[in-house]
């Protein structure tokens, strides 16, 4: 059905191309490149190391370079009465525990410098740290077909409280653990392969009436493992997170001239990207 | 002797005399046109002797209550007809039916109109009035004459993207435009995407276009009102024209079924662009890939006397685009068709000779819709997918004109519409992965509207429309209703020079949504809910008129302010058919795809016409701004409009050479659309891609390609942050016209874009190797460089 619509819109393209016709656009003055620090940084007091990933934006027009350096960086982050400097490595920056514990509910500042005299700054608050109480109730089918390998499909129903009364976001991910002893060599075999959540973004619209959120998962297991493991991770995120990976996720390249363009949510200041913060939950549990 | 009962007679002369002078008489009747019985809307009728007068109503029926007297002259003149002027006894009250003679009958070269309704005494403001006649002398793209393109040309509207039927005005979107045919509302009003009107000017009568200073009779719709009136059908004889162009033919036949009583008109129009772009698509290797449309007018009314008329008339059109391809393995059709039908049933009751009615049953509907069917043919399993969208309505609504004297016409009347919105239905059946899937959702609401107005003149240099609406909305939960305060004022400083203003509230209850820059059939209607509330707005504009009389000629300036507000647009990134997956059809939402916002426009426009002479034309300047702010786009931050033009500019002549040739022109110019261009690009790196175990990201650095870690998205900083190029082209038209025996014949050549301007239709990046280095290079579509088209049109 969408490639039935998209060729339709392809052909009236086609047409309206044919019809027409293409030149370079001349006697116009196009946006002057200003370069930009991109930064993105996740930070929890979950993390024993809190990286800071810093690029370049690139230009579009005129003679490209592959990739615009964003010159040698310096930063600092801030909690409001303490500040520390951050330490340089070949992708950004980066800070650990040791030097300063994010904390719950405090706000950070960032701050990161170029040598080509350029800076961004960027504000987050870490959430408050509460107990979501995950649980999870977990069926399973096998299915059978002729000519066919047999496969396990497990159907995981998960749910999580939300707290009435104030904003809250919400990201699930999860990872498949399966373990296999080889027979022969007898040595343990770990394999994990991320989960895929249909919807993995929350936000309060999704609660129930008993003030939870329900979600469902559904992992296709082929027989051949001694154990297999789920772990769902539960991160209550900023509200910018969720801004930022929602746009992500609802990007649009601008490929197609009649719709219309989206852009990713940023909240670096003189900058681009993302600076935001989560807390973490998680639980485990066997599904064979 | 006699001289005592002369004595004695004297007062009673005395006081009848007095009691005839005190004593009022109401002159009434339906003016028509001569050859054809057509009734004539807008005919200027005007009393020198007592510097008074009124205009016909949309039936052609006028009244005017004068005192008595022994003599009056009452000049009838409307535009392309020739007045007269009768001179009556007015001692009682008076019928005066009236018959105009066509200029092009008499054989004059000048059109004149001695007393045509000058500007500056009207009330009306912001309004402007087409003959059909002017719209099939304007040059048009591939020959085909279309009224909303004609509607481009006038000041405070702007166009869509080229070509296309689009009106955008004063700020407003394209679903904020009421159009109406015959009482019947019109949805997504274009064939081909937009880049024609489905209005077949054949049977067209009158078409009046209002942008402000609303009178209370309208409602729903922010912007614009689009009003246009079917012919009834000549009442004397049979009658037809038609033409062939190179997109499309058409013929109309009209005439009686009972000489002077009943007459019909049926007006059909299909175009062969199927059989012109099949080899096209076959160069690109599209299987049998065509495309045509075709629309079909229909009137018949029956007059039962002074008192009573009956009038039925419908519209139904239709556009398809279909794909087959055929070959060992697959079987594979699609279409895409979309199409309105209407029917209105209307009666024209005269209660009396101050009191006139019309009500109206009306039906319409919009549908469009998406259909694939694909076999495969080893095993015979097929799939099909269908998806449709449409809104019907029913409409009864009742009108009463109300004369008690020339200084008062009081209008009111009622209206409700029952709407049945499907934003979508949906079935989708996969014999191969045994999937039968069934969605569809209706809603419906209900529209109704109650209205007072006057037309009224306090003294001789003053004349003031005012009124009010009741408008009202059912859904679900909620129910929402409006007071509509409207006001328009003329002032006369001079003779012939005016100052006028207006002020309008308006409520618009059901809404069009479109993610795409351009008016496709794909654009869904739907209405208010308790989520998503009426769209409203707030319009005040003042102006100065000036009548010139030597030549004739009307100039206008208006200044203009518009707020908008709760105006819907769909959210970044949504739309209407989402469907990644077999199944994810069902559950789709319009409401969580759309948002809302607030609009402002505000403007100054000059119009200067004339419309009689040799040459008639218009020029037209507009200087506007309009910006958006919704809380879901843009981040919040207000940005300007897409159809945010800063100056526009049309110059449209027609002059008539001598009765067999006819030159006519058209020069637009505008500045480009704003579109969003990117500033640059980077990287975008999501959280939590490669280790989830410890969820800090990443858990080791490695060097690696920044696409690696993140996505590459464009930085656009602001929407709508570039203006395109401007816009300009001139067009030109000859027609050649030719009396036979068995009517008259006209060849039409026209250009459009006769010196092939590229004007831009989209811009893309293009990447490029220039000196072995990479280079991104801007560039741009154009769409319609010159085009010659020739038409042969014929009256018989």
């Amino acid at each position: 059905m969408k490639s039935a619509l998209s060729r339709y819109l392809n052909c009236f393209l086609i047409i309206a191309t044919l019809s027409g016709c293409e030149k370079e656009v001349k006697h116009i003055k196009l946006p002057q490149f200003e370069q930009k620090l991109v930064i993105a940084s996740f930070i929890s007091p979950s993390d024993s190391v809190s990286y800071v990933l810093v690029s370049s934006n690139r230009r579009l027009y005129g003679e490209l370079n592959d990739e615009e350096s964003p010159g040698n960086l310096t930063g600092t982050i801030s909690d409001g009465s303490n500040m520390i400097s951050l330490d340089t490595t070949s992708k950004g920056l980066k800070f650990n525990r040791g030097k300063m514990q994010i904390q719950y509910r405090k706000t950070y500042t960032l701050k990161v410098t170029s040598d080509k005299g350029i800076s961004a700054e960027a504000v987050c608050t870490v959430p408050e740290k509460r107990e979501f109480l995950i649980q999870s109730d977990t069926s399973s089918v096998l299915h059978q077909e002729p000519g066919y390998l047999a496969w396990r499909e497990f159907r995981s129903n998960i749910s999580f409280i939300d707290f009435p009364g104030e904003f809250n976001y919400y990201r699930l991910a999860g990872e498949l653990f399966y373990y296999k002893t080889d027979p022969e060599t007898e040595i343990l075999e770990i394999n994990r392969s991320p989960i895929r959540f249909t919807k993995a973004y929350f936000t309060d619209k999704d609660s129930e009436s008993d003030n939870k959120i329900h979600t469902s998962i559904s992992i296709k297991s082929f027989n051949k493992y001694d154990s297999a493991f789920v772990k769902i991770f539960l991160l209550n995120t900023e509200k910018s997170y969720y801004l930022y990976h929602k746009s992500l996720e609802d990007y649009n390249s601008g490929e197609d001239p009649f719709s219309e363009v989206t852009s990713v949510y940023s909240n670096i200041n003189g900058g681009l990207g993302i600076f935001t913060s989560y807390t973490l939950d998680s639980l485990i549990y066997r599904i064979k | 002797m006699k001289y005592i009962i002369i004595v004695f007679l004297f007062p009673f002369i005395v006081s009848q005399t007095y009691s005839q002078f005190l004593k009022r008489f109401t002159v009434s009747g339906y003016v028509k046109e001569d050859d054809s019985g057509e009734t004539l809307i807008g005919v200027n009728i005007y009393l020198p002797d007592l510097q008074t007068g009124t205009v016909t109503n949309n039936f052609g029926f006028y009244s005017i209550t004068l005192p008595a007297t022994d003599s009056v002259r009452l000049t009838f003149s409307y535009v392309g007809y020739a007045s007269e002027t009768i001179t009556i006894n007015l001692i009682n009250n008076f019928e005066l039916n009236i018959n105009l003679k066509s200029d092009i009958l008499l054989n004059e070269v000048k059109i004149t109109a001695d007393r045509t309704e000058k500007l500056s005494e009207s009330a009306k403001m912001s309004t402007i009035k087409l003959q059909p006649a002017q719209v099939r002398n304007v040059p048009s793209l591939f020959g085909e004459k279309d009224v909303l393109k004609v509607i481009q040309l006038m000041p405070g509207v702007q166009k869509g993207t080229e070509g296309t039927s689009g009106l955008y005005v004063r700020g407003g979107g394209p679903d904020q435009n009421l159009i109406i045919l015959d009482d019947a509302i019109v949805y997504n009003a274009s064939h081909l995407f937009g880049f024609f009107s489905l209005f077949n000017g054949d049977a067209l009568k009158s078409i009046d276009f209002t942008k402000g200073g609303f009178p209370a009779r309208y409602g729903g719709r922010l912007s614009s009102v689009l009003e246009m009136s079917m012919k009834e059908g000549n009442k004397e004889e049979w009658h037809g024209e038609g033409g062939i162009g190179l997109i499309s033919s058409r013929l109309t036949l009209e005439g009686p079924l009972k000489k002077n009583k009943c007459s019909v008109l049926i007006s059909g129009r299909r175009t062969y662009a199927d059989l012109i772009l099949r080899p096209i698509l076959k160069a690109l290797d599209e299987n049998n890939t065509g495309y045509y449309f075709y629309d079909f007018n229909a009137k018949a009314n029956y007059d039962f006397g002074r008192k009573n008329k009956l009038y039925l008339s419908g519209y139904f059109g239709k556009d398809k685009f279909y794909i087959k391809n055929i070959s060992e393995g697959y079987r594979e059709i699609a279409g895409f068709l979309w199409g309105n039908a209407t029917g209105t049933l209307r009666w024209n009751h005269l209660f009396n000779s101050k009191l006139f009615s019309n009500a109206s049953l009306v039906y319409s509907k919009y549908t469009f819709g998406i259909n694939e069917t694909y076999v495969y043919v080893p095993d015979g399993k097929n799939y099909y997918a269908e998806y449709n969208s449409g809104i019907r309505d029913f409409t009864f609504k009742y009108d009463i004109d109300y004369i008690p004297n020339p200084k008062h016409w009081i209008k009111a009347g009622a209206i409700t519409i029952f709407h049945k919105f499907n934003p979508h239905a949906f079935v989708e059946i996969d014999v191969s992965k045994n999937i039968k899937i069934r969605d569809k959702l209706s809603t419906y609401g209900t529209e109704s509207g109650l209205y007072l107005e006057d037309t009224w003149q306090p003294f001789q240099r003053l004349k003031i429309n005012s009124g009010v609406r009741f408008s009202y909305f059912a859904v679900t939960e909620n129910d929402y209703h409006f007071f509509e305060p409207r006001i328009s004022a003329a002032f006369r400083l001079k003779n012939d020079f005016a100052l006028k203003g207006s002020y309008a509230s308006m409520n618009q209850f059901i809404h069009m949504i479109s993610n795409t820059g351009i008016s496709l059939p794909t654009d869904l209607w739907v209405p208010t809910t308790d989520r998503v509330r009426p769209q409203q707005s707030r319009q005040a504009a003042v102006g100065l008129v000036k009548d010139i009389m030597n030549p004739v000629l009307a100039l206008s300036l208006e200044a203009y302010y518009k707020k908008m507000g709760h105006v819907i647009g769909y959210k970044e990134g949504a739309s209407f058919l989402n469907l990644d997956e077999v199944g994810s059809g069902l559950g789709i939402n319009w409401e969580d795809n759309v948002t809302s916002g607030q609009g402002w426009s505000y403007g100054l426009e000059l119009l200067v016409q004339k419309k009689d002479g040799s040459l008639t034309g218009w020029i037209g300047y507009t200087l506007s701004w309009t910006q958006m702010q919704f809380d879901s786009l843009n981040f919040g931050k207000k940005f300007y409009a897409r159809y945010d033009r800063r100056h526009d500019i049309s110059v449209v002549g027609i002059y008539k050479l001598n009765n067999r040739i006819t030159i006519s022109g058209t020069w637009v110019y505008g500045t480009g659309n704003s579109i969003t261009l990117p500033l640059s690009e980077y990287t975008a790196p999501e959280h939590l891609q490669n280790d989830l175990l410890d969820p800090s990201f990443p858990k080791e650095y490695m060097d690696h390609h920044p696409g690696m870690f993140g996505r590459t998205v464009k930085d656009y900083s602001q929407k709508n942050n570039f203006q395109m190029r401007a816009y300009h082209r001139l067009d030109l038209c000859i027609q050649f016209h030719k009396e036979k025996k068995w009517g008259e014949r006209v060849w039409e050549i026209s250009v459009y874009n006769i010196y092939s301007r590229k004007n831009p239709f989209y811009y893309y990046l293009q990447y490029n190797v220039v000196n072995g280095k990479d280079n991104g290079v801007l560039s741009q579509v154009s769409l319609f460089p010159i085009i010659p088209s020739f038409t042969y049109s014929f009256k018989f």
